[in-house]
């Protein structure tokens, strides 16, 4: 009998109000590929942290390769063979593939780097796994694929029986799924096991032999492949009919009239991209990491530069107006609420009103603006945004998730943003505050602001938007009406090519 | 829960940064002087006082320029070696015939355009300032010494006005200084650039995608610091009268340590006009103190780094406090110890 590469019992883990695994148990044998799959928030990315020692788990057994791991570290776990590929990168970017794949282990002789012997040993590996790199390149002129296969050919030069991928799929676009896959196999062969992440079912479908099914911290299924399809996964990863609670959601507004249109916007990671929105409307667009869904919100707000297509903003009078920098679309109204609050929204460290008055800031004339006048307004748009706090001097870092979007909503009140483009509106929020959020939105759309939202959460743009669009690798790959958009129909809409 | 409403009076004012960069020092340089004056006497002296701000009236120009490039997370070492080379070209000028007041035109608009230059180069191709500027140190410092021949450039005419001249009893360079801070002091707090400054240097990211010009914000930063270096070269000039190429080097350096007394963070967002007046003005009196109270001179440079460690220590403890327990102030935990430590509630 085999002896299994990597053994869970029991594993569970919980963060501050959040149960994120309870009991999950996982087996990985030699040789084998072996996919997770889950929505967003099912635990899958914790569950590979604490087997790959960056996180610990509070309770449960790990073991690798049958030894019993009691204070898993990252160094402990590495040395019994399990390397792990995450969505950041881990390089060092300025050097070149062959320092990178060799690393620490790079040959010497006479006390000094023996670079022939090195690139000899770098080429090995490489071809090892057909993998075509040029290994004199710095690592910070390689494409995100290009970099997993380095990453690869490192942990296999590094004896790695067990690699562990956190959605290797995501960033990647179609045909370089390939390449990927093909080295896959090839570890596959040379008796290498893998675990990765997806969620992207036709991949799962072509590349693992073994699954785990995920749902709310808990493994709701295992088995191999040939037990699946992926209409009974799907229906496994969201459990639920998804209810559709969403009875005072349809707009009144004038859906004839558009605000915003995106057309035929081309960048390095959208690719013809069109859509509009209208007064009083909730459109979202959805998808996995990866799809550009981000990109595209930031794009919409003029941050971002476009290689080709337009951006049109409607005035009142109907004319439109093309959109080319952040500043111009903030003088046509177009608001944007960046998923990273902390870093691209905020000013942490200022106080609630110098947050909240921030827009006013930007898009007034009056060169003139008294501490007076900004306590003022700042005062009088805190309570019409619901924002909880002890006074509008509170230094804004000290606000929880909910509240700091709040101010964000709040700046742009100020400013009677006509547009709001929220990038993942409720990331780092918690379930209560998102319902807030979520009436707060449909608040917004009914006093006639277009509302365009980006998000991966599938489950909430079901619930808030009137209409679902759905990106794939830059892609708009379908739209569905947003009473219609349940979890499983986006997903299905995502998975086909 | 109650928005409308601001915080209490008393602790606002307590946990502002005025109060909590500015009193320290104010403490300081109070008992500076008193202690001086009771060991020498003649230290408080109308004299005196005004001989301290005439000595640093340079030195505060600068920092006031610093203290808007620092609010907005920049940076420009080269205004020392700038105020030197302005110094030598309107000497220069005035020796060829010029008119005064063309000569400090002139200078000034150069300096503005070099200021121009930092900006767009920093702003536009995100070049980080510390290097850039360090190299701008070395140019003008080598243009200087090429335009003087390598030694100090005597003007004829004496710019009178701008060095020497007395109103109301008081040199005119202490004017100066006093109405560059008046003025900054204004428009960093009462005006919509002054807010763009604060909001580009605490998050530049999030101000630039609020819709705030970070990059135009940026450019007039600079080109207000190189204009004020310009100008504070020409009142160092006019005072001797001669151009001197060599002229305060470590401006640059003390302009930024000023600054960071004051209450300025290298990290950007914070430091007020106000606040680097007070920092400029307890360098002098500590500069001078030593003077009255016969300490060798190689020490002034020890205690001049052993200040500003200091003030910096004490800052980043208070930041420290601040993170920990909510915006208490270092200051309110020493006047009031039993004060239970006040957490923003939510609910």
């Amino acid at each position: 009998m085999t002896v299994n590469v990597l053994e869970l019992r029991e594993i569970s883990k919980s963060f501050p109000g959040v149960q994120a695994l309870s009991n999950v148990s996982l087996i990985v044998r030699p040789g084998t590929v072996h996919a997770i799959c889950g929505e967003n928030g099912a635990g899958k990315s914790t569950l590979i942290k604490i087997a790959t020692g960056a996180q610990s788990a509070d309770s449960g057994v790990i073991q690798i390769c049958g030894d019993r791991i009691d204070h898993a570290s990252r160094r402990t776990v590495q040395n019994l063979g399990v390397r792990a590929i995450f969505q950041e990168r881990q390089i060092a970017p300025d050097l070149s593939v062959t320092e990178n794949v060799l690393l620490d282990r790079l040959p010497k002789r006479f006390g000094r780097v023996d670079w022939k012997n090195a690139k000899i040993q770098a080429r090995q590996r490489m071809d090892a796994l057909e993998i075509s790199l040029d290994i004199d390149t710095p690592v910070r002129n390689l494409s995100v694929a290009q970099l997993q296969m380095m990453e690869i050919a490192r942990a296999v030069s590094l004896e790695a029986r067990l690699i562990v991928m956190d959605e290797p799929t995501a960033s990647l676009s179609r045909h370089e799924l390939e390449p990927l896959f093909r080295v896959i196999n090839k570890l596959r062969d040379g008796g290498v096991s893998v675990l990765f992440i997806s969620h992207h079912l036709d991949e799962v479908f072509e590349i693992a032999d073994e699954i785990t099914v995920m749902r709310d911290g808990v493994v709701v299924s295992h088995g191999e492949i040939s037990e699946f399809t992926p209409a009974s996964i799907a229906e496994l990863m969201f459990g639920r009919k998804v209810s559709s609670s969403q009875a005072d959601r349809m707009s009144q507004g004038d859906l004839s009239q558009p605000r915003l249109v995106i057309d035929k916007v081309c960048s390095n990671r959208l690719n013809d991209v069109s859509l509009s929105v209208s007064a009083g409307e909730i459109v979202s667009v959805t998808g996995g990491i990866g799809a550009g869904v981000s990109e595209l919100a930031r794009m919409a707000a003029g941050g971002m530069l476009k290689s080709s297509g337009e951006i049109l903003v409607y005035d009142d009078s109907h004319e439109s107006h093309a959109i080319s920098s952040r500043r111009q679309a903030l003088n046509m109204g177009v608001a944007y609420l960046p998923a990273d609050r902390k870093r691209k929204g905020l000013l942490l460290e200022r106080a609630l009103s110098d947050n909240i008055v921030l827009g006013q800031q930007a898009s007034g004339s009056n060169p003139i603006l008294t501490p007076r006048k900004v306590s003022e307004s700042a005062r009088a748009i805190a309570p019409s945004a619901n924002i909880k706090a002890a006074n509008v001097d509170v230094v804004v870092g000290t606000l929880s998730g909910g509240n700091q979007q709040k101010v964000m909503i709040g700046r742009w009140m100020g400013v009677n943003a006509r547009i709001m483009i929220f990038d993942e509106p409720t990331a780092g929020i918690d379930i209560a505050s998102k319902f807030e959020i979520y009436s707060e939105l449909r608040r917004l759309a009914d006093s006639g602001v277009a509302i365009l939202i980006c998000s991966t959460d599938f489950q909430e743009v079901g619930q808030v938007s009137d209409r679902v669009i759905v990106m794939r690798s830059g892609n708009i790959v379908g739209e569905v009406e947003g009473s219609k958009a349940t979890e499983g129909r986006l997903l299905e809409m995502e998975m086909s090519k | 829960m109650n928005v409308d409403n601001r915080s209490p009076l008393k602790q606002r004012i307590l946990r502002s940064d005025g109060v909590r960069f500015m009193a320290p020092l104010i403490v300081a340089i109070i008992a500076i002087s008193l202690y001086t004056n009771g060991e020498n006497g003649n230290f408080l002296g109308g004299d005196n006082l005004k001989n301290i701000l005439l000595q640093v009236s340079v030195l505060g120009i600068i920092a006031i320029g610093q203290t808007l490039l620092i609010a907005a997370g920049q940076l420009d070492l080269s205004v020392a070696t700038l105020a030197a080379l302005a110094g030598v070209i309107g000497a220069t000028r005035i020796n060829d015939g010029g008119s005064e007041l063309w000569a400090v035109v002139l200078v000034l608009l150069i300096c503005a355009l070099f200021g121009l230059l930092w900006g767009i180069l920093v702003a536009g191709l995100k070049i980080p300032p510390f290097i850039l500027t360090l190299g701008g140190t070395s140019l003008f410092a080598s243009i200087a010494l090429r335009i003087s021949k390598s030694s100090p450039v005597p003007a004829r005419e004496r710019f009178e006005w701008l060095g020497r001249a007395k109103v109301f009893g008081v040199q005119t360079p202490i004017w100066y200084f006093l109405i560059v801070v008046v003025i900054a002091a204004f428009v960093m707090r009462y005006t919509r650039f002054g807010r763009h400054v604060y909001a580009t240097g605490s998050n530049e990211e999030a101000s630039y995608l609020t819709g705030i010009p970070t990059a135009r914000t940026k450019v007039l930063c600079f080109v207000i610091s190189s204009t004020l270096a310009g100008f504070a070269g020409l009142v160092a000039m006019a005072r001797i009268s001669t151009g001197d190429p060599r002229n305060g080097s470590q401006l640059a350096l003390q302009a930024i340590a000023a600054v960071v007394l004051g209450g300025g963070t290298l990290a950007g967002g914070r430091g007020s006009p106000i606040g680097t007046f007070i920092g400029v003005v307890l360098l002098a009196v500590v500069q001078s103190a030593l003077t009255f109270n016969n300490v060798q001179t190689f020490w002034n440079d020890a205690v001049f780094g052993l200040v500003l460690i200091f003030a910096v220590v004490v800052t980043a403890i208070g930041d420290l406090r601040r993170r920990r327990f909510g915006a208490k102030p270092i200051l309110a935990s020493f006047i009031r110890r039993n004060e239970p430590v006040r957490v923003p509630s939510e609910k």
